[in-house]
Parts: structure tokens; sequence; C-alpha cells
């Protein structure tokens, strides 16, 4: 399988403290390499403050970074345009951590799903309201919330929300950003399932962002292991895990639950 | 005579019953897991031993004796020693434990000065630097003099940790201490804890949602749903064998023992929020082993094999 998306050397800095002789700079991503293959269901594993949210940000094109750069099928996305750029963010798509705070709350649930079929102007409005329902079915949602708001849902049924709005626009990528972590354990497994089924079924590459090793080491195919915003482990998943390079994949490995008293 | 016996305990809310037809006991020197989700009552089922009920809750029936002597006899003097002195409580968030406007040492101080452990600020300078290196803080001078916004989460909980030692309770009731914290940072401050327990000969009650954590800490396990206990007994029985439909389904959430990428079971439906008085079993609509008794009358919590269990299959 070809690498769908390259990160190479990625570097992006934010300056913590501003003065008139002094800048603090912290290295939120300090020179990033990895590839994303077409298909492949990819993790990236590390604690809070190792910089894998930024590279989620990069990877969207909601920030730049000060070095480096990504390439979607061969071509950098900090070079797209108008048009192209408009392509790339239909191809990409991003389902958040917390499905309490990613929808317009004003909003209905058929609106959230079709904003990005409008935004690209996809369809006839008749076609629009039959992808929606379509997503609906995809993740598991009655047709019956449609006319809701979000705030009349449960956690779980949010997060199917983000997905639906994720996936109605067929993106080759899906970025998402820690989707199960704020969700109730019995909740979590019907989520994973929901990606586990769009991953083998449609073919997306899934761009996974976790702390949870064991969620990570059960889903995906290969695995870069963040520290302090560099990459400290990169490979199969099982091999990473199995035989980590680094000290700190190591740590990670002999710190998860059930612990060794 | 146990330590801490709670007896048919029930706490209302306006919308909802937040903890029905609890019972349990707890002897000295033994270790507890509370598992359940979010809502299922954990957090107000432990505010309530010590007679503290959030909001508009109102504890309606049922009794807790703590050494003997129902808490909700006590003076108000009595309970303010109950509160820390007798029953530590350690938080979700160990940075918003602290007040952020005073420096950590000040409010230690405070504390046991609070609690009668020492009588001039001096002293309790001096108690406290000894039981910051009990927990392993490696400068507990500047430790002292920080604000607690210049501490790190799993810093945090190890200085919050220490003061709750201070105060010598029998009883530590951990409310997800690690839920906020990392992985590696989660191990060092259940090791931390699980030792001061053992060797200060204190009982526990962890509260979690993941199970998987109270492996190796507890010796008896009480999991919740909907604000009642539906099983409950020694935690490595239930663990390798959990007889309700929910806790096998928690376990199966959490345990994967799958082929890679095969699909996990799960449980289906949502977790419930509002919890009012039915005649059937609460977990019912979310089962996956339902049968008809289930939708018409609400399960006992029945012996079986050393263990507690609400559920109509046995």
């Amino acid at each position: 399988m070809p690498p769908v998306l390259e990160v190479k050397n990625l570097v992006k800095t934010f300056t913590l403290k501003r003065g008139l002789f002094k800048r603090k700079k912290l290295f939120a991503v300090n020179d990033v390499s990895f590839s994303v293959n077409e298909g492949e269901f990819f993790s990236i594993v590390g604690e809070s403050g190792s910089g894998k949210t930024t590279i989620a940000r990069l990877i969207l094109r909601l920030l730049r970074p000060d070095r480096g750069e990504i390439l979607f099928k061969g071509k950098d996305i900090f070079t797209m345009k108008r048009e192209e750029l408009k392509q790339y963010r239909k191809r990409v798509q991003i389902v958040f951590q917390n499905p309490f705070t990613s929808f317009n709350p004003l909003m209905k649930v058929k609106n959230i799903i079709m904003e990005p079929l409008e935004i690209h102007s996809i369809g006839t409005r008749k076609e629009r309201e039959e992808k929606v329902k379509q997503a609906m079915e995809l993740v598991n949602l009655p047709l019956s919330f449609l006319d809701r708001f979000p705030d009349q849902l449960s956690g779980g049924q949010r997060q199917r929300i983000g997905i639906a709005r994720s996936i109605v626009v067929n993106p080759d990528i899906i970025v998402a950003d820690e989707p199960v972590s704020s969700l109730d354990v019995s909740i979590q497994a019907q989520i994973v399932n929901l990606f586990l089924r769009l991953h083998k079924d449609l073919g997306i590459t899934f761009i996974f962002i976790a702390h949870d090793i064991n969620l990570v080491r059960h889903l995906s195919d290969r695995v870069v292991v963040m520290y302090k915003g560099r990459v400290v482990d990169y490979g199969e998943t099982g091999k990473v895990f199995e035989n980590p390079e680094s000290e700190f994949t190591m740590k990670l490995i002999k710190s998860l639950p059930p612990i060794e008293f | 005579m146990a330590l801490l016996e709670v007896s048919g305990l029930k706490v209302v809310f306006p919308q909802t019953i937040a903890v029905r037809d609890v019972s349990f006991s707890i002897n000295k020197n033994e270790r507890w897991g509370l598992v359940g989700e979010s809502g299922c009552g954990k957090s107000v089922l432990s505010l309530s031993l010590l007679d503290i009920v959030p909001g508009e809750g109102e504890i309606v029936n049922g009794d807790i004796t703590f050494s003997g002597k129902s808490i909700f006899s006590f003076s108000k003097k009595e309970l303010r020693h109950l509160r820390g002195g007798k029953i530590g409580y350690v938080f979700q968030e160990p940075q918003s434990a602290f007040d952020p406007v005073f420096r950590v040492g000040d409010q230690i101080i405070e504390s046991l000065m609070a609690h009668k452990i020492v009588k001039r600020k001096k002293e309790g300078r001096m108690l406290a630097i000894d039981y910051l290196k009990n927990v392993r803080i490696s400068n507990p001078e500047y430790v002292l003099n920080a604000y607690p916004f210049e501490l790190s989460g799993g810093m945090a909980q190890r200085i919050y940790l220490a003061l709750v030692l201070m105060l010598k309770p029998d009883l530590i009731i951990a409310d997800e201490p690690t839920t906020a914290l990392d992985v590696i940072t989660q191990s060092e401050i259940l090791k931390l804890l699980r030792s001061i327990v053992v060797e200060n000969k204190l009982s526990l009650i962890f509260i979690t949602h993941n199970i998987l954590l109270l492996k190796n800490l507890v010796e008896k396990v009480m999991v919740m749903y909907a604000g009642t206990i539906v099983e409950m007994g020694n935690f490595e029985d239930i663990f390798e064998n959990p007889m309700h439909p929910y806790t096998e389904g928690l376990l199966k959430s959490v345990v994967i023992r799958k082929r890679k990428k095969e699909f996990l079971d799960s449980i289906p439906g949502n977790v419930p929020h509002r919890v009012v008085e039915e005649n059937r079993c609460p977990f019912a609509d979310r089962c996956l082993k339902k049968n008809t008794i289930c939708e018409k009358s609400y399960p006992e919590l029945k012996k079986l094999d050393g263990r507690m269990v609400r559920c109509h299959l046995y």
C-alpha cells in the first residue's frame, strides 16, 4: 500500500513568554516523521502534553508548522490554495474528543450532519437529505433523532453524530482525537466497534489518537509513540509493544493496569 | 465489629434516586473497590458516608455507623472530626482539591491545626516535611512554599495523600484519584496508595470506573448500577467469574481477549442518568440475558457462593 499521508521532519513551536529580550519556546512537535498507508488503522500514542493533538491540528491544517511538511498523496498540504485546499479538507475529516463541546447547541442533528455537504456543495437538497439519512444508519442512530438538539442526547449518541458528520462527505482519512476517552466504559466498546466497521467495510484510513494502549494494540496496524514532542517508537503495533526501542514505551507498558504491585 | 456499616441507605434528588437500597460493611484493614459508570451513584454514596449530600439531595432512609455509632447522631464537632480525622477523602482532581490562592504549606498546616494534630505552625511544618518525604517528594521545603498551580498532577496527588495521612484516619476513600493522571503517574500513585494503606493498617474504598485498576489493589469489590449494588464479594472471584450480566459486560469492555481488530463485546444502550423507582430490574433494558420476569419485578440482593448478586438469573 502506498502512503496516503507522509509527515516529514515536522516542527511546531509555541511561544510561552514574550518579553522584550526573553522568549521561551515550547517544542510541541519536534522533528516528527512518519507515514500513514492507505486503508490502514494508524495510531498515535502518548501522554498528555506529548504533542498528539498538535499533530492532529497540523494534519488538518488548522495550524502551520515552523518547519517540515505533510504530503497528502505526494502533495504538500501547506502549499495548497483555495480549491485544492478545500478538496483536501473534504478528504480528511476529524472526530473530536469531547462530544459535549464539539457541536453548535442551537443546530439540530440533521443540520449538524448536513453542514459539511453544504460547505462542499455536494448534491441537491434532496440528495443531501438522503446522504444524511444514510450516515445516520451507518452510525446506528434512529432517524427520529434528526430533529433533536445535541443536548437531548447522551454522550455515546453525540459521539455517533460526530462520526456521522465526518463520514457524510466520504473522506479518505478520519483523524479521531481521543474519541472514546470522555465516554463511559460500557459505551466505549460500542464506539470502537463502529470505528472498526467503518474501517473494514468502507476502507477508511484511520489516524487514531489515544492514550489507552490496550485499545490501540487491539485496533491498529502501525503506531507511533510520542514523548515530549518527539517520536520515540514507530512501527508495526506488535513489534513496538513487544520489543520497544525506547525506555519510555517500556515504562508505559509496565504501567498499564492491571498493575503488579 | 465492623469499622463502617451501611444499611438500607437511600439518597434521593428531586429528579432521580441516586442511591437505593445499599447495604455493606467494611472491616478494619480491609481494602474495597467500588466500580460503576457516571451517574451510578458512586460519588453520592461515598460522600454520604461523611454525611455530605451535595445539592438538593437528601438521605431519606437507612443508617451509617462508624465504629458502632450512627453518624447521624454525631454532634457537629464529632462530624468535623469524622471528616478527615476518621475518614480521609482523596478527590479526583488533585489540583482543585487545594485552594488556589494559598500556599500548599499553609493549607496543610491549617488542616493539621484544625484537627489538633499540632499546636504550633512550626511543629506542623516539621511534620509536613516528614510526611512529604514519605510520599517521595524530593524537595519538601520548596513544595510547601509553592502554590497549587505550580505542581504537576501527580505531585499534587502525592501531597494530598500525605495530608490525608497526617490526620491519621482509619479509612481512606479515594474517589477516582488517578483518572486525571497519565498512565505512568497513575501506576506510581496506586503503588504509593497501596503501600500507605497496607503499612498503616488502614481500610480503603477505591472508587473507579475501570475495574482493571482494582486488580491486586483490593480484596473486595462492589459493582454499582443505577444507584444500587448489583454484585459484591471477593474481587478475584468476581473478576474471574462475574455473575451479574452487567459486571460481565463491564469486564469484557476493558479486558480485551480478542483477536486483532475483532469486534468487541459491548453492552447495548445508554447509561441511565435518571433513576425512578420501578418494579423491574434497572439493567433490563440493556441486558443480553433478559427474561420476562426482569420486566416485572425488582430483583433482591441474593447471597450466592460467598457473594451477593442482584439478578433474576439466580
